[in-house]
């Protein structure tokens, strides 16, 4: 199934655009995953992310609105596409799977 | 507060290296977290962690281009740049007199550059074929006499090489040589001469000489052993390569010697680029018996050259430290040779190129001079690209058409600038090749003008730095050639296309200054070479109109008789000779002597006068001369007699009258010339007398002072026979002469020169680079003068609207031609000021050479500059001229 494979940081940058719903571009995620899993994340290292996710066709994006705070340049909004919420559901189906097949231990 | 700003040099980081089309939302993101982070984190930490996400941006994904809504066509395409070079040669057709003149100045800059090379590169590859070459050391000896410097030469006495071997452990070997000169080779009745010295049995394998037949360790070992050359085993022996093993073991005789030379080797000729050249090397133990034991132990008679090798890793500098140790220990003072005696080691690669040692063995060129001409050369290639900037600037105004047209058919700038390159480099090419080939062609012209066998093969690897010498040489033209073109090619391609196409188009006064202080540079460098020419001139001048203190008019020499042997007769026999030819009315006087002028003399050390007060002993030259000398070369008594015939004897031991010059005179504490006579001093440990003093004359040239000479009333065999010439027919003289010197001393070769000849070639080096210099600061000042002309037209042409205007508002052509002429002059002038310090400190230190020199005068830099004036006026006011006497009509009818 090449192509759909995630790497772990790709499924977190795909979760936070998803939970970002509309308003997710670089700096919003940035900040989204920095304060999820209060690490530091690299700008770059997320764009990379994102290029590679819309590459798969995951994501879609468009230019968007400009703010004051960002100098008044424009950002690019992520949305998650069909297949991206696909795949996040299947992640999520096997996550599901896995830990039911755990043996409860008493 | 001014808001907080990111690091500026992160964001010039992100624009240089960012697709254009990230940059935005990239910079848009990067700025909102700064912001954010400012707030949470502190100016400080935000800052550090932009210039963070600014790197980790340099990612794949961030410097991939946006596909572009049309296709794009790689920059490169053999189509385009078939093209380029189509429009390239067309436009160069079109303009062919300013192609000519671009491609001139370049192949008169890079023809000068290649040959000025070939030159430094052989001068600065003296002597580095010798294995070993940086450990060589040659041991040179100044000596002094009550504090004063009387010495400074490269000889030293016998023992000090293998003394110094031994008790120094640095040194691995040593070698020494003596008794250097011209020797008469004779072989089945036929004379060879040939240049040789004596040296000891380690020569061979201490130097890279190899043999070609013969053992190197022992070939110079025994007595009366001989190592002759190649050239000379074929002249000699008519030898060809495969027979030289049958000439080891073989006899020749060497000069007088009654002993024949046993042939031991047959070495390869010494390479041109050695400081030492022999045909023949003689074993040194073979002067044991003609000059005999002292050349083995003496410590106070000196006629020796030695050579050190140290070991790897001994530093020269440290031995040096244990010379003047090494100096008491065997001198003691002045106690064993008379003089204070200080040693030094003279790396060899400075024996040819800067050693200003009396006493040279060798071949020696002034170090300076060759530097000079490296200079030289550079300046001439510097302003040849510069010329060639200028040009291409300038025609850029005639090509503004063109770039419009093309940007608005879709070329970019950097397309323009691949074209303009390409045209650089074509033409660069063009005159690379061009320049080769001139090199060629005058190649046989610098040789017999330097005297010395180049060739460009001297560049590819065979001079100094071997293939290094290539690879930088290519850098060097290759990146010329590109840095020349770049500057134009900028220039042309940043024309807008909007204001080129709507015809308003004028140019920005932007890179003015460039082009400006181009010009500047290049006059500075004229200056420069014109004052050098003009004081190098005026020197040589001088020089040659010095009055010497002697009158070498018309006086032929020919060389005596080396090969009669000296006996009891000798004397009458030349007395004879001479007033035989003196009978001739084509020869006014006849003298003999043993030396001649224009060489350096020997010098006797420790002459004392009897009854003075001095216990240390005087230093003087010595020449030995006949009694016609002094009236020869008409050179003055101040007092006394001249020598006459009782004053001399077959029997040297019973000579005791001499002469002695004015500076000998002071020397010895007699500044009354009258009173000298009859004095007496010891030399050779007999007394003798004063009979006469003569007054100063250069015995050397100019670069050398007068030294006190003491004349003793000696005869030779060999020697010199001057003849003062009275007659126009030489032609017939020299035949008389010919034929009585061969009737009076059968079995020599006789050859002639004429003294003034002889003594004027002591300036053939600054000849030379007279010559060299005068042609390149020509070339230097025809290429500037083709820059400011090619800058000129390009100015003039932007103002012919201008002119226009003012010829109708009633300006007149000699108004229009100041106001056109001034901006350049004020150029002019700024290098003329620039250029008269340097030019000064470059003179200065070319004459500090010579003793005695002509003093630097301001109005030879008023002359220099005036001549720079006056070239950079003709070559404007010519087209200013022609810019004014355009009709106004013309240049206005096109707005």
């Amino acid at each position: 199934m090449k192509g759909t494979y995630l790497g772990e940081f790709e499924e977190i940058v795909l979760l936070a655009v998803a939970m970002l719903a509309g308003d997710a571009y670089g700096a919003a995620i940035v900040t989204e995953i920095e304060q999820q899993m209060s690490r530091s994340v690299n700008l770059g290292a997320v764009h990379a992310a994102l290029h590679r996710l819309e590459e798969k066709g995951l994501l879609s994006s468009r230019l968007g609105g400009a703010t004051q705070e960002r100098g008044g340049r424009s950002k690019r909004l992520f949305t998650v596409t069909m297949a991206g919420t696909r795949a996040l559901d299947n992640i999520r189906e096997i996550r599901n799977r896995m830990w039911n097949s755990i043996p409860k231990l008493t | 507060m001014k808001s907080p700003h990111p690091p500026k040099l992160a964001n010039w980081l992100l624009h240089w290296f960012c697709a254009e089309h990230l940059v935005e939302e990239l910079e848009g993101d990067l700025e909102e977290l700064f912001v954010q982070r400012t707030i949470k984190y502190g100016l400080q930490a935000a800052r550090r962690r932009y210039l963070w996400d600014v790197l980790s941006c340099a990612h794949p994904f961030a410097l991939k281009k946006e596909p572009g809504k049309y296709p794009k066509p790689p920059i490169l395409q053999p189509a385009m740049i078939r093209n380029y070079f189509k429009i390239a040669i067309r436009n160069m057709w079109k303009n062919k007199g300013f192609t000519a003149v671009n491609i001139t100045g370049l192949v008169a800059g890079i023809t000068a550059c290649l040959m000025i090379l070939q030159y430094v590169s052989f001068e600065l590859s003296f002597d580095r074929f010798h294995k070993d070459f940086d450990h060589i050391y040659r041991v040179t000896n100044d000596r002094f006499q009550q504090g004063k410097l009387i010495q400074h030469g490269t000889i030293t006495y016998p023992l000090i090489g293998s003394t110094m071997a031994k008790d120094f452990q640095e040194i691995e070997s040593y070698t020494t040589l003596s008794y250097t000169g011209n020797f008469k080779l004779q072989k089945h009745r036929k004379v060879f001469e040939e240049n040789g010295a004596f040296a000891d049995e380690h020569f061979l394998n201490f130097f890279t000489f190899p043999l070609l037949a013969g053992n190197a360790s022992t070939a110079l070992k025994a007595p009366n052993s001989i190592v002759l050359s190649e050239t000379n085993a074929k002249r000699i022996f008519g030898a060809l390569p495969k027979d030289y093993s049958t000439l080891i073991g073989q006899n020749i005789l060497v000069d007088l010697d009654t002993q024949p030379y046993q042939i031991t080797g047959i070495m390869k000729d010494f390479p041109a680029n050695s400081h030492l050249q022999y045909g023949v090397i003689m074993s040194y133990e073979t002067l044991v018996r003609t000059w005999g034991s002292w050349v083995k132990t003496s410590w106070d008679g000196s006629d020796m050259w030695h050579y050190v090798k140290l070991k790897a890793g001994s530093s020269a500098a440290s031995l040096q430290q244990k010379l003047p140790a090494f100096s008491d220990r065997y001198f003691q003072g002045d106690k064993v040779s008379g003089s204070v005696e200080k040693f030094y080691l003279q790396p060899l690669s400075k024996a040819h190129l800067f050693s200003d040692f009396e006493y040279e063995i060798g071949n020696v060129n002034n170090g300076k001079a060759v530097l000079t001409m490296l200079i030289i050369a550079a300046f001439i290639l510097i302003i040849a690209w510069i010329n060639y900037i200028n040009l291409s600037t300038a025609r850029s105004l005639e090509r503004a058409r063109e770039v419009g047209v093309r940007k608005v058919a879709g070329a970019t700038s950097g397309q323009l600038v691949w074209q303009f390159l390409a045209e650089s480099v074509f033409l660069n090419l063009i005159a690379l090749v061009l320049s080769l080939a001139l090199a060629v062609l005058l190649q046989p012209a610098l040789n017999k003008l330097v005297d010395k066998p180049l060739s460009l093969s001297i560049l590819w690897g065979g001079g100094f730095g071997g293939p290094v010498m290539l690879i930088a040489l290519s850098t060097v033209f290759l990146g010329g050639m590109f840095l020349s073109g770049f500057y134009p090619a900028f220039a042309l391609s940043a024309f807008k296309a909007v204001s080129v196409l709507k015809g308003s188009f004028k140019r920005s006064t932007k890179g003015v200054w460039v082009r400006q202080s181009l010009v500047v540079f290049q006059y500075t460098a004229s200056m420069v070479l014109i004052v050098g020419t003009f004081i190098v001139f005026r020197q040589l001048d001088f020089m040659r109109k010095e009055n010497l203190g002697f009158n070498m008019d018309k006086v032929l020499v020919i060389r005596g008789p080396e090969l009669t042997r000296w006996d009891s007769t000798s004397i009458t026999r030349i007395n004879a000779f001479k007033s035989e030819l003196k009978q001739y009315p084509g020869i006014r006087a006849v003298s003999a002597s043993g030396t001649l002028f224009g060489h350096r003399l020997s010098r006797t050390f420790n002459v004392k006068r009897v009854g003075s007060d001095q216990d240390k002993g005087v230093t003087f030259s010595r020449m030995d001369v006949d009694l016609d000398f002094f009236s020869t070369y008409r050179i003055k008594m101040l007092a006394g007699r001249d020598f006459i015939t009782t004053d001399s004897d077959p029997d040297g031991r019973k000579v005791k009258n001499a002469i002695i010059n004015h500076s000998a005179a002071k020397l010895l504490g007699l500044a009354d010339v009258q009173a000298a006579i009859g004095q007496k001093f010891t030399l050779y440990g007999r007394e003798w007398e004063i009979v006469g003093v003569v007054s100063d004359f250069h015995q050397q040239s100019l670069k050398h002072a007068i030294e006190p000479i003491i004349f003793r009333p000696y005869y030779y065999n060999g020697g010199f026979y001057s003849f003062k010439i009275a007659t126009t027919d030489l032609e017939k003289t020299i035949g008389l002469i010919r034929q009585q010197y061969q009737s009076f001393f059968p079995g020599n070769d006789f050859s002639y020169f004429f003294m003034d000849e002889q003594f004027n070639q002591q300036y053939k080096d600054d000849q030379v680079f007279g010559k060299v210099i005068s042609f390149f600061s020509l070339l230097a000042v025809l290429i500037a003068s083709l820059g400011i002309f090619g800058l000129s037209s390009y100015t003039i042409a932007q103002k012919t609207k201008e002119i226009g205007v003012r010829k109708v508002l009633g300006a007149s052509v000699t108004g229009i031609v100041t106001l056109l002429s001034r901006d350049f002059m004020k150029l002019v002038f700024i290098a003329i000021i620039i250029g008269c310090p340097v030019a000064w400190y470059g003179v200065h230190l070319w004459l500090n050479d010579f003793t005695y020199r002509i003093s630097i005068e301001w109005w030879m830099f008023a002359i220099a500059g005036l001549m720079a004036i006056s070239i950079a006026l003709l070559t404007i006011s010519s087209q200013a001229i022609r810019a004014a006497l355009v009709n106004p009509a013309e240049s206005l009818k096109g707005e």
